[in-house]
């Protein structure tokens, strides 16, 4: 079983190196390659979800590897996520040309997340880090127009700062501790009790900021609204629904609950950020025009969440967050699929230009519906339930106001979502769009496949939780 | 003394890379003062340092800047802008006062590394300690080799159909 953690890191890269001669075969032969590339780590991070208990091993070309419930719980959310990207992506990359680069670029993008996931090594981690990043701002390019670029440009200039910000972080760490293995580097900054070291405290501030702008958390924020919308829609779904999460959130709950989790303060600045992230991200959300831009800024609001969860720090609110990545990764995704199918159609984002596209893109419109229902935690959609577990946890830690708080931003989505709904899919049909059909088949399939996973993680939702979420949980509370 | 040569080597390589005008030597300029630095790594005993500085800094980028620039040269490679000559030496100048103001303050503030950190030999250190990350440089190079030609892949369809 432990051979599987090989071949999810393999499988991508070698599929990768076989592109160019899959794309001379044709073009059946590229989308048949991308879409098993992307399937196999998906079924082998499936099979070992019974398998995982207090953690498992393996040794890749001399290089060790290990597993945890929290690794596994964010490769199904990498992996589910590429599946249905790349799915999706082998009918919309169609008008962009360059088809095996593209998917040989999401492969590499994939790798790089699995990679940073099962490394036990700090600096290994930043290393796999920029390699899904150097795939990320080509991808965010790869329309070639003059958008992505100037966006793959902010976003490549702000990562720049954020990865040297985590490098000079790991370097002391480095000085303080002389490895940079997870367990070892654990062991030898133990606290001893007294007040932790102020190189330890800078390195805690330059993770903070630097992990923290990969993940968008308010005030570092800056690139994504860009970088977001300018992207083709499946690096759209990737970036939102699983880089920001894995490149920041995964790293940050590593560090600080695995490596450092002496420096108690750390959970408050998560609880602020958190808080500031979920409003304002809400509150610029609803004054977008561009339908992606709405969903990008939407993002970092529920970043937000997931932040405070993390920083309530009780095991509540750690199962809300790990629950809110899964659930966001998969209806975020959805959201920005559909996106791109409107786009894709009526090659606009404007959403005040749309309207009455139910009757033209009945299944884009359907699917939004579940999207919108699960980012506003309506039950039974996922969203609903990890929500309601930081709500929880939110008020089992004392924090009324933190959790009122957060009650509210969820109504407040679920009102500019609607807005959405009403401007795009609903209301009376823009003379324009007459002709309109509804997008490609195969992309219909991959958002048909994330809406039902939206419907049946949160019908099943004690399921998906006691399985993968809640041992995750545990392990980042210092259990087994 | 070796010491001294190989700081005055790597001074003026870095020098070089900034005010060459032919993106070819800046490249190559770039490539030796990494592996000057390298060595300088290696003398002081930062042994990992060594490894990735000869490998990621002087290996992997000079790949991809040489890459790019052959593809880019007899395109649209536009006359750099002569502001270059001037400024550039002086700023590298400024650069250097304010490199050695830190290094100094950076050499009394912080703390000693822990011993033993870092030893090791150079097969030891690549091959076993640290080969995941060879792994993550090979896909690097990947990311490189495959996101050149994404990004180019309309001005060699151009040519094409030349």
């Amino acid at each position: 079983m432990e051979s599987f953690i090989g071949w999810i890191l393999l499988v991508p890269p070698v599929a990768v190196l076989l592109m160019p001669w899959a794309s001379r075969l044709g073009r059946w032969a590229a989308n048949t390659l991308a879409v098993v590339a992307a399937g196999l780590p998906l079924y082998f991070t499936l099979r070992l979800i019974p398998a995982v208990g207090g953690g498992l091993e393996y040794e890749l070309f001399g290089a060790r590897f290990a597993l945890d419930s929290v690794s596994l719980l964010f490769l199904v959310v990498v992996n589910a996520v590429a599946f249905a990207c790349m799915i999706y992506a082998t009918s919309y990359v169609s008008h962009l040309g360059g088809r095996g680069k593209f998917f040989a670029l999401l492969l590499i993008m994939v790798f790089g997340l699995n990679a940073m996931l099962l490394t036990r090594d700090l600096f290994s981690l930043y290393l796999f880090l920029e390699v899904a990043s150097i795939a990320s701002y080509v991808l965010v390019a790869f329309g070639l127009e003059h958008d992505g670029i100037e966006s793959a440009v902010k976003y490549l200039l702000l990562s720049s700062v954020a990865t040297s910000m985590v490098l000079i972080g790991i370097m002391l760490v480095y000085m303080n501790a002389g490895t940079l293995e997870f367990a070892s580097l654990a062991a030898a900054l133990e606290g001893t009790g007294g007040p932790v070291p102020g190189m330890l405290l800078l390195a805690a501030a330059l993770f903070i900021a630097g992990f923290g702008l990969k993940a968008a958390v308010m005030p570092f924020h800056a690139w994504l609204p860009d970088a977001h919308p300018s992207a083709p829609a499946p690096i759209s779904a990737m970036l939102s629904g699983v880089v920001i999460k894995v490149a920041g959130v995964y790293a940050l709950a590593r560090i600080f609950f695995g490596i450092l989790p002496e420096i108690g303060e750390v959970r408050t600045v998560f609880l602020v950020l958190g808080t500031i992230s979920m409003i304002a991200g809400a509150v610029l959300a609803y004054f977008q025009r561009d339908f992606k831009r709405i969903l990008a800024y939407s993002s970092i609001s529920q970043i937000g969440y997931i932040l405070l969860g993390l920083g309530l720090g009780n095991l509540l609110g750690l199962i809300g967050a790990l629950f809110h990545v899964f659930n966001h990764a998969l209806f975020k995704s959805l959201l920005f699929l559909n996106s791109g199918a409107v786009q894709y159609r009526l090659g606009t984002r404007d959403i005040e230009q749309m309207g009455g596209l139910e009757n033209r893109m009945p299944v884009t419109a359907a699917t939004s519906v579940f999207g919108t229902l699960s980012i506003a935690g309506i039950p039974p959609f996922n969203g609903f339930w990890s929500k309601l577990f930081i709500i929880m946890g939110a008020l089992a830690a004392g924090q009324t106001a933190v959790a009122t708080l957060a009650i509210l931003v969820s109504v407040f989505t679920l009102g500019y979502f609607l807005i959405i709904q009403r401007k795009v899919f609903f209301g009376h049909l823009n003379e324009k769009w007459r002709d309109i059909r509804e997008a490609p088949a195969v992309m219909s399939l991959a958002v048909i496949l994330l809406a039902a996973t939206c419907l049946l993680t949160g019908v099943f939702f004690h399921s998906v939780t006691s399985g993968i979420v809640e041992p995750a949980a545990v392990i980042l509370l210092g259990g087994n | 003394m070796l010491l001294w040569v190989l700081l005055g080597l790597l001074v003026l390589l870095a020098v070089g890379a900034c005010v060459f005008r032919d993106l070819l030597y800046v490249a190559i300029s770039l490539a030796l003062a990494s592996a000057v630095l390298a060595g300088l790594l290696f003398h002081y005993g930062a042994n990992i340092a060594g490894v990735f500085e000869l490998s990621v800094c002087a290996g992997l980028i000079t790949v991809l800047f040489v890459s790019t620039v052959s593809m880019t040269k007899d395109s649209d490679q536009g006359k750099e802008t002569r502001m270059g000559r001037g400024f550039i030496p002086l700023f590298l100048l400024v650069f250097i006062g304010l490199d050695i103001f830190i290094v100094r303050w950076l050499a009394g503030a912080l703390p000693e590394i822990v011993p033993g950190a870092g030893s090791g030999s150079f097969q030891d250190i690549f091959w076993t300690l640290r080969s995941a990350d060879i792994l993550g440089q090979v896909v690097l190079i990947l990311a490189g080799v495959f996101g050149i030609s994404a990004l180019f892949r309309l001005k060699a369809k151009e040519k094409k159909h030349e």
